[in-house]
């Protein structure tokens, strides 16, 4: 089990690189106004590309600065903790396409498109749920089916993260009986931009300025076969690839990006209840705030403890699939317990658009949801390490 | 044209400081460290240079202790070609550092050495008019412009009544205003190529000078908070209290 480590010199240096670009290019009243107008800020995103944190994901063969999910993570906590816009713009690049890419697409596949991810010019939205389809993957009802050198899609696909601004949609579809669910389920590539593609954006609490969260309607949308990811080899192969890094490492994605949200909600905190005063004396000086802050660091540290270890088993390319699941289950479901009580000590102002707290409380209330909600990952915990039904 | 950076590692510019229990100093424990936002920019000016194809080698050098090679690899990442640690374990005064510089400069020969105005935790601004007067070469302080050409830098200053111009010949010490340029971000790559980049280590006690500390520090505390203001009814008042409870007029 890999211990804990002081990080490496180039991950400090990244760090406060990010830090210095997001104190000046990512002040907070920008993110507030990205947030009210659920706008993705693209200039932003292209400053950030700039900086070369794509690269993280792409081995250097492909133009990228080596396979680094720890540093990948950091990178995902530091945006997070500032816009969830652009940690979410990261991971549709670095992470949906990038890691996706590297490690089920085929070599084509991979001189095509991993060189534009390491230039941050290359975006892949999931195309997993369905209106019907939720916990139960296995069961999507989204077709493709061949027709000469092309795939033929028909069906629909809901809470499609990003589908305004992505590339592609990482598409799982049915190519062949439904009844054998796992068996033959593909993965295509489906620009949103192709004929017989409608997106409509969904109404959420949350999550704005992500690129938006969308319905997605395939009319006889038509691809060339070559988007089948893996080509020819990934007919019918949907399930394995997806079953692989994809959902495992998501789920450490995610969990960075509570540990982010819940990291700048305790900072928020920290300083307001010393700036506080009541009853003649700053907040922080009572024991019932000084205790919040104090829980909620600890737990804040337990979140950073399991997150960074989910990320460097990743790294190690170990297969521990049920430690995975535990670390998405604790970390989101702790961060929606930090920033509710960091919302506590800012009392009014916690419920205020004025302030960033309201917004940390909309953003982490998703983050148990999406990846895999709490009880399916306690369902892969309790079957992953056999206790018997 | 070789150019030659100096840089300190300080507290970084957002953590509210506060002084230890017992008066005796700043608390640095757990404390964001980072280089001194003037050194920043005369690397990025250093690597502008360069990039114009005026600057040959840019060397950055600190002196302090092993954690400094933080801030070093920092000024490599930014475009530095090496760095040099000039290793001590105590605190330095300018003097100290000056002379441990000039030491250094003896052997490196640059013709340019361009370094901040000041450092934003002791705000001594005196190291490198010091360096330059040990070295015995011209000086231009509070630079908001640089431009180098055949053997000479013309350098607009920033002093209390606007802009001054100078030309002074090189080789120089040139120390850096806030104005002078916009710092770059360090980007990956360049974070990854840095980690390849030569980074040496001297013992200060090898270059055989008295950097000694002559300053003792007796108190450190809080600067006293204000009172609150009072509103004034009318100019009359403003005016009698001015003169009259002020004293300033
Ligand atoms: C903001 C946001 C963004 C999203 N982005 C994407 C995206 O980009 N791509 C994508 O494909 N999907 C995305 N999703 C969808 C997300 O993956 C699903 O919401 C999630 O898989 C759960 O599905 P469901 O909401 O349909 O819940 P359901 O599966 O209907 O579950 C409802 C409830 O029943 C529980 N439950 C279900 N099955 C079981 C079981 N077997 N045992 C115990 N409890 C069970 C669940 O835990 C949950 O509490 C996103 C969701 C949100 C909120």
């Amino acid at each position: 089990m890999p211990l804990i480590q002081r990080e490496p010199e180039h991950l400090i240096l990244l760090r406060n690189s990010l830090r210095q670009f997001i104190e000046k290019e990512v002040p907070r009243e920008k993110v507030n106004d990205w947030d009210r107008n659920d706008h993705f800020p693209q200039e932003t995103y292209a400053k950030l590309c700039a900086l070369g944190v794509t690269s993280l994901t792409v081995p250097e063969e492909y133009g990228g600065s080596g396979l680094d999910i720890v540093s990948t993570i950091a990178v995902i906590e530091e945006l997070a903790s500032r816009s969830l816009g652009l940690a979410s713009g990261f991971i549709y690049c670095s992470c949906y396409a990038g890691l996706n890419i590297l490690d089920v697409a085929s070599e084509q596949q991979k001189k095509d498109l991993l060189p534009k991810v390491a230039e941050g010019k290359l975006m892949f939205s999931y195309g997993i749920s369905e209106p019907d389809v939720g916990a139960d993957v296995a069961s999507v009802k989204t077709t493709a089916v061949k027709d000469g050198d092309s795939l033929i899609i028909n069906g629909s696909k809901r809470w499609c993260s990003g589908a305004k601004i992505t590339d592609y949609i990482y598409t799982l579809v049915r190519t062949g009986p439904a009844e054998e669910r796992y068996k033959n389920l593909s993965l295509v590539l489906i620009p949103p931009t192709s004929n017989g593609v409608i997106i409509e954006p969904q109404q959420t609490l949350g999550q704005k300025g992500t690129g938006g969260t969308c319905d997605v309607t395939f009319n006889d949308v038509k691809v060339p076969l070559n988007h089948l990811v893996g080509e020819e080899d990934g007919w019918n192969k949907g399930w394995e690839k997806i079953v692989r890094t994809g959902l495992d490492v998501e789920k450490i994605e995610v969990a960075a990006l509570a540990y982010g949200i819940a990291k700048a909600a305790v900072e928020d905190a920290w300083v307001y209840a010393q700036d506080r005063v009541q009853f003649g004396k700053s907040i922080a000086t009572y024991q019932s705030i000084r205790h919040m802050l104090a829980d909620a660091k600890a737990k804040l540290e337990a979140c950073r403890l399991m997150t960074y270890e989910g990320a460097s088993i990743a790294d190690q390319q170990i297969a521990d699939p049920a430690r995975m699941s535990m670390i998405k289950l604790f970390v989101t479901e702790t961060a929606v317990e930090i920033v509710l009580s960091c919302q506590k000590v800012l009392g009014a102002y916690g419920y205020s658009r004025d302030f960033c707290m309201e917004r940390y409380v909309r953003d982490i209330l998703a983050m148990p949801i999406l990846g895999g909600s709490s009880a399916i990952q306690k369902n892969n915990i309790a079957n992953r390490l056999n206790l018997p039904k | 044209m070789k150019v030659l950076v100096p840089i300190k590692r300080v507290v970084d510019y957002n953590v509210k400081v506060r002084p230890l229990n017992d008066e005796s100093g700043v608390d640095l424990s757990n404390v964001k460290m980072s280089i001194n936002p003037f050194c920043e920019i005369a690397v990025e000016e250093a690597v502008r240079l360069k990039e114009a194809g005026i600057a040959s080698e840019i060397i950055a050098v600190t002196i302090g202790t092993q954690a400094s090679q933080e801030q070093l690899r920092t000024a490599l990442a930014l475009g530095a070609d090496r760095a040099v640690l000039i290793e001590v374990t105590e605190n330095v005064e300018p003097l100290g550092i000056a002379k441990l510089l000039s030491k250094l400069c003896d052997q490196e020969k640059p013709e340019l050495i361009i370094l901040g105005k000041q450092a934003i935790d002791g705000d001594n601004n005196q190291t490198g008019q010091m360096l330059a007067a040990l070295l015995g070469c011209s000086q231009a302080t509070f630079a908001s412009e640089l431009k180098i050409n055949d053997g000479v830098a013309t350098v607009t200053r920033e002093i209390d009544g606007g802009l001054q111009t100078i030309t002074v010949n090189l080789p120089a010490v040139v120390t850096t205003d806030l104005r002078l340029n916009e710092p770059r971000y360090a980007s990956l790559p360049n974070i990854m190529k840095a980690k390849k980049k030569e980074l040496s280590v001297i013992d200060a006690s090898s270059l055989g000078v008295d950097y000694a500390s002559r300053l003792t520090t007796i108190k450190v505390e809080l600067p006293p908070s204000r009172a609150a203001g009072v509103k004034v009814e009318s100019v009359a008042e403003l005016v009698s209290k001015l003169k009259n409870e002020a004293k300033v007029i």
